[in-house]
């Protein structure tokens, strides 16, 4: 004891320690092997922070608990986080192949199975839906799903999402090849035809009207995406659609990262569900993949091998990295075959598609 | 009466599939409405332009 001055050392706990070491390694993720480095930072570096909480002398804790209770938990950041996103999208290649909406529907499959797998694993189904959704690969859907069905499994889920949604190149080529052959692989497909720019100012407004109409849960999420896309597509909100891409996103992921850091406490991450989480958590992206696979394959046989069955695996959204991941794995069979437009239809689907998953759990179990 | 969760994850893919195949429904109609136009926009303007020509103020 040092009289009136209290040293951190004298309170700090092992389980505390362990948690700054996930917190450094989460920051060794971002910053050394550029691993989502926008969200592992922050959510690294808030996780030292809170377990560095001592009560009665020093809580950065409470602060983060602000954010987290006003920002995160009253569902803001994730929505301001889908504005941002809207403005960054571009819809082009779903609007002029529109079927590959299928192929963001198929690639959903995943949040089912390791739903189910979560309730096998003792999980209830609030926190499986909120497991499941992982496998929709989109940190701000995951996030906001798990704040409303299973708010104590917010930090291993976010991190598991994260995690993962950077380790897509790694999880999704084996899965890909196992279920394509070489000659489907190099599959060439025709260029994609031009879209006018009123089709591109009715989409989101018609996906909003839509979604809005059949699972009015998934409003919030997909009515903010849309809204984002519509600042950036009309082309007469440029201001606006700056400000949601840059500043307003940027402040989002802070608050983001210090919120989803309060929760990665000890007491609330040091256990055996976590482990669990992760595991169900990579089980989620390969279901997904494979059902953006097989449904791609019911695309190549439909359209008599002219659609590269391996642009299904881009439907788990992850933008762009699923869709980097098919022209990769494309190049290597045929260097002068450019698919990364193709799969970014499935692509940007995946992230419409998981929102209206995250919705329906919402909307059934909320 | 509470979901279990087979009827959960079957209503789920129903309704994403359900969901999905209809906005892909409506932005293939409204992508051909859209050409339509465009097209006859193009027709229009090629019009104009031969029109033009023939008078020889091109």
């Amino acid at each position: 004891m040092m009289g009136i001055f209290e040293m951190g050392l004298e309170y700090i706990t092992v389980k505390q320690v362990i948690m700054i070491v996930v917190g450094i390694v989460l920051l060794y993720l971002a910053i050394w092997k550029k691993m989502e480095p926008l969200l592992l930072g922050p959510i690294g570096f808030s996780a030292i922070l809170a377990n560095l909480s001592f009560p009665g002398i020093a809580s950065p804790a409470d602060f983060m608990e602000l954010i987290y209770k006003y920002l995160i938990r009253t569902e803001l950041i994730p929505l301001f986080i889908f504005l941002g996103i809207g403005a960054m999208t571009d819809f082009t290649p779903l609007i002029a192949n529109p079927k590959t909406f299928l192929l963001g529907a198929a690639a959903q499959v995943g949040i089912y199975f390791a739903m189910l797998a979560a309730i096998i694993f003792g999980f209830n189904l609030e926190q499986a839906a909120a497991i499941g959704i992982i496998g929709g690969a989109d940190g701000p859907t995951t996030i906001y799903t798990a704040t409303k069905l299973a708010p104590d499994l917010l930090g291993p889920v976010a991190v598991a999402a994260y995690s993962y949604m950077a380790l897509v190149p790694i999880i999704q080529p084996p899965i890909i090849k196992l279920l394509t052959t070489k000659k489907q692989r190099m599959v060439r497909m025709e260029n994609l035809r031009e879209v006018r720019k009123i089709e591109k100012i009715i989409f989101p407004i018609a996906v909003t009207i839509t979604v809005g109409l059949i699972v009015p849960s998934a409003l919030p999420l997909i009515g903010m995406l849309m809204f984002g896309n519509l600042l950036k597509v009309s082309g007469v909100m440029d201001r606006l659609s700056k400000s949601a891409e840059n500043e307003i996103i940027n402040m989002a992921t802070v608050a983001l990262g210090l919120g989803v850091g309060y929760m990665m406490t000890a007491d609330k991450f040091l256990n055996l569900r976590t482990i669990e989480i992760l595991l169900l958590g990579v089980f989620a992206f390969a279901t997904a993949t494979a059902g953006g696979v097989l449904f791609g394959q019911i695309f190549y046989k439909l359209s008599k091998g002219k659609i590269n069955p391996m642009i299904g695996a881009a439907g788990v959204s992850a933008v762009p990295m699923s869709a980097r991941v098919v022209q990769q794995m494309v190049s290597r069979e045929d260097k002068e075959n450019f698919l990364l437009m193709h799969a970014m239809g499935p692509n940007v689907a995946g992230v419409i598609g998981s929102a209206v998953a995250a919705g329906i759990f919402i909307g059934i179990l909320g | 009466m509470r979901m279990n969760a087979l009827e959960l994850a079957f209503i789920g893919i129903t309704i994403v599939f359900s969901t999905l195949s209809i906005l892909a429904v409506i932005t293939y109609i409204t992508g051909k409405i859209a050409m339509r136009f465009g097209k006859k926009d193009k027709r229009k303007i090629a019009a104009i332009v031969a029109r033009l020509h023939a008078e020889g103020r091109l």
